[in-house]
């Protein structure tokens, strides 16, 4: 028998878009296993600067051809070191670097044929946008005829045209940007870094430069490796997001699946915002399972086979899915709750509340419904549905 | 209100101009000292280089006839009355001892003329003949061409004679430039060297300081500080106590030689001190402090990124070195070498007691005539075309480099 508080018929025949998902798929679809064609592929690769602590950690990751790539984590998560392992510039203590099949662990790293976009741009300031561009091409003793169509083609893309023969410092921090992609990708490179490019820009132009370069990405056809700590440029430009959390890879999936199905606690906390209530489970039956809070509410949710009877765990329930409950509703999920603080950010509403665990729980609400009685100190209650809650153990 | 906004603007302006004048009263100590001691003393010697006033002072009314003296003739009778009346009307001895040295520059053997003259000047008796006849009497040469002609050039306002010694040349009788006697040019050659020791010491700076700096750069934190305190030493040790060590360690009993023998490498000792082997040695470690640090600064302030991005593009590294690394240090390249350049140019110590009879400096000279003979003009004159020469320099890399960028503003 089912548990009450979820249709059987849903747990059995739903689409399976929850944490189920992710814990029953085997490895394959979009996970670290072998891709069809990589182009990059990291097998069993670790590095470690002091002995013992690796910053990246036994490594398995598959990089398709042509994909947008994104390392996301947080500082010290190992994601800038594995790209600059790809680019030569670290040396891996143990493990394979390929690329186009071919190993690249003790290549040098000028004759990797690789792009790199550097954080700080690194546009040499001696040189002219002109001559920044065709260094890659000179140094590939390219007949002057090409070089300089090629510049000028490079320049078009990156919508630099005009700025050629001014120095690196006149120009702005997204005009050196787009120079500094222009020229990691004048000599076709198959595979180009790029290192939180746009750490050093505004938000807006961070945003126009995020849509500009997933518009190259798209025109070139290379595959686009690229690193930063910003989930939501993340989410926004990537065909598939590695997480990675102390130099390990956490999850690598598409951003939907990244968001919706995180695999574990960590990419679940990390991606955007999460509450979370702990308890622990007093039943399990059919992919469900009660579990009672901190504060002894009883929750009902659709759980993965990983959970088992008795487990201490961590319930996580996106803010926007959850609901204030109308007085008095008689239904699964609903927590009693302490209003602290109610904040308009012009598109939603975000409430902050307690519950009586004291866990902080953080409400989205829709701007066009302002909520009423929800005065700092108020009591309420919210309530949120079994499917929209994931479980990993605590 | 309009005229409380008025108060108020007049109040704000007037705080603006206190603060003006505070901070150009704080910079008026700098700017004074500088005056005082930096340009005055320039100025000065600028002009003892074409100064002239030795015989005018002397002799006066003399100077004012000897411009009307027609070169190549003998010169006019008023000339004679007006040396006359200068030389019974002198007192000075100072002065008459100033102009027969300054005559003296001009023909040898005009000291003797002038001093015998002061002498015995006074106890002839005046008015037997005329005064030309009564110079001639005192000594003929008074009325040699020559001697006339030099007088006439010694009483112009300003002198060309010593920048035209400087340059191992002189004016003759019928007011030609030409070259003096092979047996007496020494300054250009002695100029030439200067800038041929100047150049080599700072060439040599550069090849051992750039791949220092570059260690300074690269080395562990440790080890950079161990090797640029071993650079700083010198920086802190007496410039004299320095160079007799070389002298020590390079002479043919010293360190270098005794043992070069011991071990059979060489059979007899080693000339390498008193000569131009021992300059380059001794100056290039005198030196190097100045070419190692502006590098090194500027090194330093390099981000290794360049490096990187040039690997990342497939240039070999020392291709991106070299394409990269080196123009961006330029401005401190062109900062050591005009240093290191300059102060060899002016260095006198070091040369005086290391080169040996051979390997003078024009500094050698300078010292020479204002220790030695006290002729302020050659010595003044040494030191303008020493002036012009780094002065040129430093603007001819300026140009290239930016002047800006060798101070160190961006």
């Amino acid at each position: 028998m089912a548990l009450s508080c979820i249709p059987s018929a849903s747990v059995a025949a739903g689409p399976l878009s929850f944490s189920q998902q992710a814990h029953l798929r085997p490895a394959g679809e979009h996970g670290p296993a072998l891709a069809r064609d990589p182009v990059v592929r990291y097998a069993g690769v670790s590095r470690s600067f002091v002995p013992g602590l690796f910053v990246v950690d036994n490594l398995d990751l598959d990089v398709e051809r042509g994909e947008f790539i994104t390392f996301l984590g947080p500082s010290g998560s190992g994601k800038t070191t594995t790209l600059m392992l790809l680019a030569g510039f670290e040396l891996p203590d143990a493990g394979r670097i390929h690329l186009d099949g071919r190993e690249i662990q003790s290549v040098p790293p000028h004759r990797r044929n690789i792009g790199v976009v550097f954080q700080n741009y690194s546009l040499f300031p001696h040189l002219t946008i002109n001559e920044n561009i065709a260094y890659p091409l000179r140094v590939r003793r390219m007949p002057a005829a090409e070089i300089e169509d090629r510049v000028r083609r490079a320049l078009d893309m990156v919508k630099m045209s005009g700025f050629g023969t001014r120095l690196p410092s006149m120009l702005s921090g997204g005009q050196q940007q787009r120079v500094a992609l222009a020229r990691a990708l004048v000599f076709d490179p198959p595979v180009i870094l790029m290192d939180e490019p746009l750490g050093a820009l505004d938000k807006n132009l961070r945003e126009h430069m995020q849509l500009e370069i997933k518009a190259i990405h798209e025109r070139l056809g290379a595959t686009f490796i690229y690193v930063t700590h910003d989930q939501s440029e993340a989410l926004t430009m990537s065909d598939r997001i590695a997480v990675f959390d102390s130099g390990r890879l956490s999850q690598i999936a598409r951003p939907e699946t990244l968001y919706n199905n995180p695999a574990n606690l960590f990419v679940a906390d990390f991606m955007g915002d999460n509450n979370k209530i702990a308890g622990r489970v007093t039943r399990i039956e059919a992919g469900a399972a009660q579990i009672v809070a901190g504060d002894g509410t009883e929750l009902c949710c659709q759980v993965g086979p990983g959970i088992a009877q008795d487990a201490a765990v961590v319930v996580c329930i996106r803010p926007e899915r959850l609901a204030i409950a109308a007085p008095g509703e008689v239904a699964p999920n609903v927590l009693p709750v302490t209003v602290s603080k109610l904040s308009f950010l012009g598109d939603h509403y975000r409430l902050y509340a307690a519950n009586r665990a004291g866990e902080d729980v953080v409400l989205k609400l829709g701007s066009r419904n302002r909520p009423d009685d929800c005065a700092p100190g108020c009591q309420i209650a919210i309530q949120f549905s079994p499917r929209d809650c994931l479980v990993f153990p605590a | 209100m309009s005229s409380i906004a008025l108060v108020e603007y007049r109040r704000l302006a007037s705080a603006r101009v206190f603060r003006r004048l505070a901070s150009f009263g704080l910079l008026l100590p700098a700017l004074l000292l500088l005056f005082l001691f930096f340009f005055i003393p320039i100025g000065y010697i600028l002009f003892n280089s074409v100064n002239n006033s030795e015989v005018r002072t002397a002799f006066p009314r003399a100077s004012v006839e000897a411009a009307r003296i027609v070169t190549g003739k003998p010169a006019h009778p008023a000339f004679y009355d007006a040396l006359a009346e200068d030389f019974s009307t002198l007192k000075d001895t100072r002065a008459l001892g100033e102009a027969a040295r300054r005559l003296n520059y001009e023909v040898v053997g005009y000291r003797t003329v002038v001093l015998k003259t002061g002498r015995t000047f006074g106890s002839r008796p005046a008015g037997r003949g005329d005064n030309a006849a009564r110079f001639a009497e005192i000594d003929e040469r008074w009325t040699q061409p020559d001697f006339i002609a030099g007088f006439t050039r010694a009483t112009r306002l300003l002198t060309p004679y010593y920048f035209l010694r400087a340059l191992d040349m002189r004016e003759d009788d019928s007011g030609d430039v030409v070259r003096v006697g092979e047996d007496v040019r020494v300054f250009v050659a002695t100029l030439l060297r200067t800038l041929e020791i100047s150049g080599s010491v700072t060439i040599l700076c550069l090849l051992i300081g750039y791949p220092l700096a570059g260690c300074l750069v690269i080395l562990p934190r440790g080890l950079s500080a161990l090797l640029l305190f071993s650079v700083l030493v010198p920086f802190w040790t007496s410039i004299l106590v320095r160079t007799s060590s070389w002298i020590v360690v390079l002479s043919k009993e010293g360190i270098i030689n005794s043992t070069l023998l011991k071990l059979g490498i060489i059979t007899e000792p080693m000339q390498l001190v008193f000569n131009r082997t021992g300059l380059y040695i001794t100056m290039v470690h005198v030196m190097l402090p100045f070419m190692v640090l502006p590098i090194y600064s500027v090194m330093r302030s390099v981000p290794k990124t360049y490096l990187r991005a040039s690997l990342s593009l497939g240039a070999h590294p020392i291709l991106g070195f070299w394409k990269v690394f080196v123009p961006l240090t330029m401005p401190g390249i062109a900062s050591g070498c005009l240093m290191t350049f300059i102060i060899t140019v002016g260095y006198y110590i070091t040369p005086t007691l290391v080169g040996g009879p051979k390997e003078n400096m024009i500094t050698y000279f300078i010292a020479f005539f204002v220790n030695d003979t006290i002729n302020w003009g050659m010595a003044a004159a040494l030191g303008t075309m020493l002036l012009g020469i780094v002065m040129a320099l430093y603007f001819t890399i300026g140009k290239v480099v930016g002047i800006h960028r060798i101070v160190g503003l961006k």
